[in-house]
């Protein structure tokens, strides 16, 4: 017969504190006594109902904190919007340009300034897969073969352009503020997986878009790809200029104030990135990795065929 | 509130601080999940979930910190989606036929405890919880309800916890699971 002193210990054992040595002779003990076997049997459900009722409580209790939509108040790390494309066969340059149109994604992208940026980088450091860009490089060729095919075969003569959006840490205004950027003509399919940011493992789709994307990136030949865009509106040396680096492309000014559209244009080997913010065009070199100032584009001509493709795709 | 003082907050059981941590990290955490096919929903459902893991460790003493809280309450919610995500992919590739035939009786087993853990009292509930599941001494029991000294959580603790037991009991022998 189980005694009460047993029964002590029993709850003890239950909740792991016991000591190496009084655990090892309680187990022999348990080994032995069928009576307390049962009980200890009963008392394990009982303890664990007990867990469950309490996470159950903490749960509903977490369930009423107000918390503000992410939808509407992230931005994104990268602002990386991937779009699907059409290609511009009526231009004059026999430019591809690809457009990703999913308003939904882009605001789930946005993360605001609040957000404190300091914290996210020190996840990265600990933690092996978080949220980076970069991560994903290492596999980089079966995605990227596979997902172009698709948005390539319907309209391959139609331009395509990637929006990127960035905003006011308020929350409530994104909805309104992102809307008119993005005109949504596109399947959720093709472009949903794409905003992945990190990959949680090796077999979800997810990574595969991860992948893709990065694939893309650096091969610009490929018919789809997104750009990491990321911004600083605090950098004190460079208030109205932007960087390409390691394949991620750097705002430096006021950019979480206006909104932003980054249209990517990709023809046979060539790959040009263009900004439009507040009504100016800005072409963005690549070519090197240098902070460059931006200064908006005065040619009218090319100012009209970008203007032409922004509304008209 | 500093990274000391909501950790040093939680230990103790203080769920204001908690409440403090939930928003704080709310965008932060459920970003992870929803950039990575997750619903809101799921963001929320794991990012709570990570929350109460992390929660529990600290207010049981099990846990140094060592990194940032946010850090480490991310790598849980990554651990917690990888988890999910892979029973999603589990249950998809088993189809139907084969997916969980659930075991009716111990799912019975369960609900009678629920059941009789609800026809507690408020304070023997809260007793309770915080022994098996946040874990506290009962010095931290005592204090945390107002309680003389831990003599009365001791005998708090037994009483409520025997009346429980005949709960269970009872209801166990009616359904014929006591063996």
């Amino acid at each position: 017969m189980a005694l009460e002193k047993d029964f002590e210990l029993l709850d003890e054992y239950l909740r792991n504190k016991l000591d190496a040595t009084d655990k090892a002779a309680f187990e022999q003990k348990l080994q032995a006594d069928a009576d307390l076997q049962r009980e200890y049997k009963l008392q394990q459900k009982i303890a664990e109902g007990l867990r469950k009722a309490r996470t159950a409580e903490l749960k509903n209790m977490l369930n009423n904190i107000p918390v503000s939509s992410v939808h509407g108040s992230e931005i994104s790390i990268g602002v990386k919007t991937l779009i699907s494309l059409t290609v511009a066969g009526l231009v004059a340059t026999g430019i591809y340009l690809y457009l990703d149109k999913d308003e939904t994604e882009t605001s789930a992208q946005q993360i605001t300034k609040t957000e404190t940026p300091a914290e996210v980088p020190a996840e990265t450091e600990t933690e092996p897969a978080p949220t980076n860009e970069a991560e994903p490089d290492a596999n980089v060729s079966s995605p990227a073969s596979s997902a172009p095919s698709s948005t390539e075969t319907p309209q391959p003569e139609k331009p395509k352009q990637q929006p990127v959006v960035t905003e006011q840490p308020a929350a409530k205004e994104s909805a309104s503020v992102t809307k008119p950027v993005i005109a949504p003509k596109q399947k959720d399919s093709v472009s949903k997986p794409e905003i992945h940011v990190f990959e949680p493992g090796e077999e979800t789709e997810s990574t595969r878009a991860v992948d893709d994307k990065t694939a893309t990136e650096s091969t610009p030949k490929a018919n789809k790809t997104t750009l990491t865009v990321k911004t600083d509106a605090n950098n004190k040396k460079y208030n109205f200029h932007y960087q390409f680096k390691n394949g991620e492309l750097y705002l430096f000014g006021p950019f979480d104030k206006k909104l932003i559209e980054i249209m990517e244009f990709f023809s046979d080997n060539k790959h040009t990135v263009f900004l439009f913010h507040e009504n100016k065009y800005y072409l963005l070199n690549e070519a090197s990795e240098k902070v460059k100032p931006l200064t908006a584009i005065t040619d009218q001509t090319l100012i009209k065929k970008l203007k032409e493709h922004r509304s008209g795709n | 509130m500093d990274e000391k003082e909501i950790f040093e907050r939680i230990s103790k059981g203080d769920e204001k601080a908690l409440e403090f941590l939930y928003k704080k990290y709310y965008r932060m955490m459920t970003k992870l999940v929803i950039t990575n096919s997750g619903t809101e929903e799921e963001a929320r459902d794991i990012y709570q979930d990570a929350l109460i893991v992390f929660w529990q460790k600290a207010t049981s003493g099990n846990l140094v910190m060592t990194s940032k809280i946010s850090t480490y309450i991310y790598s849980i919610c990554q651990n917690l989606w990888r988890k999910e995500l892979d029973r999603k992919k589990r249950l998809s590739n088993e189809e139907k036929d084969s997916a969980v035939s659930l075991d009716t009786e111990t799912a019975e087993r369960d609900r009678i405890i629920l059941k009789c853990i609800e026809q507690l009292g408020e304070t023997c509930k809260k007793v309770l919880m915080y022994y098996y599941f946040e874990e506290m001494s009962m010095q931290e029991i005592a204090d945390k309800l107002g309680f003389a000294n831990t003599d009365t959580a001791k005998t708090k603790k037994y009483k409520c916890k025997m009346k429980l037991d005949e709960l269970v009991k009872a209801q166990y022998s009616e359904h014929d699971f006591l063996d």
